[in-house]
């Protein structure tokens, strides 16, 4: 309702509008405030007009009773006048005249009015002033027009007795449509539409028995028969010794469409709150329910009436109600909203409690009061507390798991050192052995050789998959590494009469483990080389955007299509009897796809059975990630 | 002749790399346990090559033990379980002069053994 008022014509506008109109009327106009319920009336408004001719300097009166300042209203009657109006709201018309000598001097038409500020205002006619009344008829006029169209609203003048218009502002003929000419020629009767006039005119009746201050929402007719809502407050003028009213309108139809609709949404949070689940309750300072939902009394097992006005105490144990209390005077004071849950207790019923508490704050600001909307979260609590198991459960497994990859790794390499070490001793003895000795050592060597191998790709493998893999970043020269890696393995390739091509591009740093990179590389170009009989292999490397791609393409046996989607499953090959005669552990390409896919890259083969294969891989120049990977093995 | 303490619980290890050590001009003394390695530390030795899995402590508490103890050499640790980055730059910033992995290269041993008397 706040936010319409805004656009509303309150008393105070009004009267601030009409008080400019008195300040030019050519009638004198006085403004007296009742005191002690009408026994006396003190000077409020003095209209210039009223100063001149009176010949008052208005601060001197202005303050002070009528009955002091004019002694003669109550000789006259007027005084009377003015407390019957006071008391029925009803205006009075009061002429007087006063004898000089047994003749006339003086006449003077009075019309006295009550205000909606419960007011009393006097105009005053002099119609023995009527000689000037030409002239200041035509420079009120002039003054009239300008007040009228520095005015937002519109202001009409009707006549009181057959309520024909006599003038309006400009604003009130862009409302209705008319000129200000055909305006004249219409009354109060033709501008409302005829089924609303009884309502209308009931109004400004009650109007001018200040029974409303302002008719509100009357509707209002255009001259294209269009119809539109507006605030109107009238007030009484004389012009010429003849009573007028002087209206001001205001065009509410927004207004009014915001009040339905506002309405409307009033009724929609109404039912919310009435359906709500939730608990939601207003509690004053002392801890008393002012307002609660229907699941307040499902809650305590009360009926509404039950509740509201009785102190939070009445439905708790003593230590929740002071838990609840506690909770209450902390919003109150701090003046902030609070969350909290909590354990409760209603009879023999127990469950878990979330209250959301916020303050209520007057115009003043002061908080006045504490709203709450209060849930039962005994389920969500449950799933909680499973849930906080299963991840301490999670943790013990993972420490295990960290655990077991420490002790395999150490119980495996223990045997296996010592057998290396022998060997290495064993080495220094090869030439005085026998041929077969020598051949014998050379098959132990080599299969120790593979043994630690692969036993180092297991726990690779195994530590990547457990997330318990450390990458060390650092700038890396990716030409470097592929120079490195072709040359790492050239003897091998050149064994094979295999020729390794370095076509790769310029390359800017890339964010990347060296460590890995070279792995990776290895693997790929070992991979090609064992795979290749004859031809070459060729390095390819190039930018693409954010990301690096290199190509490594060889002349090779080819994988036919359908195998090349399980080529990085672990110890998979293509056909079983590759194992032997290639060798390899058969998780080179598992790894390769692990470390490429754990740096931000991903990996593509491209193959054609019998012609070659090209196996591609990209990594992200700059790697934004690369401080948010797991931590690893220490 | 520059002189080796080398705890080792592995007798198979510890003679090899007795041996090979040995043989490039190393004197090498064997203690399978941390308590003798503890009393035998007292003799002065140029490198404490130390095996961190041991039966009654670690590699590393031996360490500690004996730099508590003022004891004046170099250290060194040959191990199998697999070492960060982060820890390895812990390591040597504590006094750790190398640490080796095992399996090893038999080369690669006596290189690096090498190196932490140059």
């Amino acid at each position: 309702m706040k936010k319409s008022d805004s656009n509303r014509l309150t008393k105070k506008q009004w009267e601030t509008t009409a008080r400019r109109f008195y300040d030019i009327f050519n009638d004198y106009v006085v403004i007296y405030d009742p005191i002690d319920g009408g026994k006396d009336f003190i000077i409020r408004y003095f209209n210039p007009k009223a100063e001149k001719t009176d010949k008052i300097k208005k601060e001197n009166i202005l303050g002070k009773k009528v009955t002091t300042a004019f002694p003669s209203v109550k000789k006259f009657g007027l005084f009377n006048v003015f407390q019957r109006v006071y008391k029925t709201g009803k205006p009075e018309h009061f002429p007087i005249k006063w004898y000089e000598n047994n003749r006339i001097a003086g006449r003077r038409d009075n019309f006295v009015h009550k205000l909606p500020t419960g007011e009393i205002m006097a105009i005053y006619d002099n119609p023995t002033e009527n000689k000037f009344f030409k002239d200041g008829l035509k420079e009120s006029e002039e003054k009239f027009e300008a007040v009228f169209n520095s005015s937002n609203d519109g202001i009409i003048i009707a006549d009181q007795r057959n309520k024909k218009f006599y003038t309006g502002n400009k604003v009130i003929c862009k409302m209705l449509g008319y000129s200000l000419n055909e305006l004249k020629n219409l009354s109060v009767l033709d501008i409302h539409p005829k089924k609303d006039l009884p309502h209308v005119l009931s109004e400004f009746k009650k109007q001018s028995e200040r029974k409303i201050d302002v008719a509100r929402n009357l509707p209002v007719k255009r001259k294209d028969g269009s119809v539109f809502f507006a605030d109107v407050s009238s007030s009484p003028m004389i012009i010429s010794g003849k009573p007028y009213l002087l209206g001001i309108f205001r065009d509410v139809t927004e207004t009014k469409k915001t009040e339905e609709a506002l309405k409307e949404s009033e009724e929609k949070f109404r039912a919310i709150v009435e359906n709500a689940t939730d608990q939601i309750f207003i509690l004053d300072k002392n801890q008393r329910f002012i307002f609660m939902n229907p699941a307040v009394s499902m809650l305590f097992g009360k009926p509404a009436e039950k509740i509201i006005g009785q102190s939070i105490y009445k439905f708790f144990p003593k230590h929740i109600a002071e838990q609840f209390v506690k909770l209450n005077l902390n919003v109150i004071e701090s003046g902030k909203g609070n969350y909290s849950e909590q354990k409760m207790i209603i009879g023999k019923h127990e469950f878990y409690n979330s209250s959301q508490l916020n303050p209520i704050k007057n115009k003043n600001g002061d908080i006045i009061a504490v709203m709450g909307i209060t849930r039962d979260i005994t389920e969500r609590k449950k799933y909680e507390d499973e849930l906080k198991k299963m991840n301490e459960k999670l943790k013990e497994i993972d420490a295990a798991k960290t655990n077991f990859l420490n002790v395999i790794s150490h119980e495996l390499k223990t045997p296996l050192t010592a057998i290396t070490a022998h060997l290495g001793i064993l080495d220094d003895f090869k030439n005085s052995l026998e041929e077969q000795g020598r051949t014998s050592l050379d098959a132990i060597e080599r299969n120790n050789q593979m043994l630690r191998m692969l036993i180092d790709n297991i726990l690779e493998t195994s530590r990547i998959e457990a997330g318990k893999f450390e990458l060390n970043y650092s700038k890396v020269d990716i030409n470097k590494v592929i120079k490195d890696s072709a040359n790492n393995l050239k003897i091998l390739s050149e064994k094979k009469g295999i020729h390794i091509i370095d076509q790769t591009k310029k390359l800017p740093l890339i964010d990347a483990d060296e460590m890995r990179v070279k792995e990776i590389m290895n693997n790929l170009i070992e991979n090609s080389v064992k795979f290749t009989e004859k031809g070459s292999i060729i390095l390819k490397a190039k930018r693409n955007e954010k990301h690096i791609q290199v190509s490594v393409i060889d002349t090779g046996i080819g994988i036919p299509k359908d195998k090349i989607k399980n080529l990085f499953q672990k110890f998979y090959q293509v056909n079983s009897s590759m194992g032997r005669r290639y060798g390899g552990t058969g998780l080179g390409l598992t790894i390769t796809k692990q470390l490429i896919e754990l740096q931000g890259g991903k990996i593509e083969v491209k193959s054609e059975l019998g012609k070659g294969s090209t196996f591609s891989f990209t990594l992200p120049i700059n790697n934004h990630s690369q401080n948010n990977l797991k931590g690893g093995v220490k | 002749m520059k002189r080796i303490l080398y705890v080792e619980d592995n007798e198979d290890t510890a003679d090899a790399v007795k041996v090979i050590l040995q043989k490039n001009g190393f004197e090498v003394q064997v203690e399978s346990c941390g308590k003798d390695a503890l009393n035998k530390a007292h003799e002065h030795f140029d490198l404490i090559l130390l095996d961190i899995m041991l039966p009654d402590m670690s590699g590393w508490d031996i360490f500690e033990k004996l730099v508590r103890k003022k004891i004046k050499t170099r250290y060194a640790f040959l191990s199998a379980i697999p070492v960060s980055n982060e820890r390895l730059i812990e390591l040597k910033k504590a006094g750790i002069a190398d640490y080796i992995m095992k399996p090893f290269e038999k080369e690669d041993l006596i290189n690096r053994i090498k190196r932490i008397f140059e």
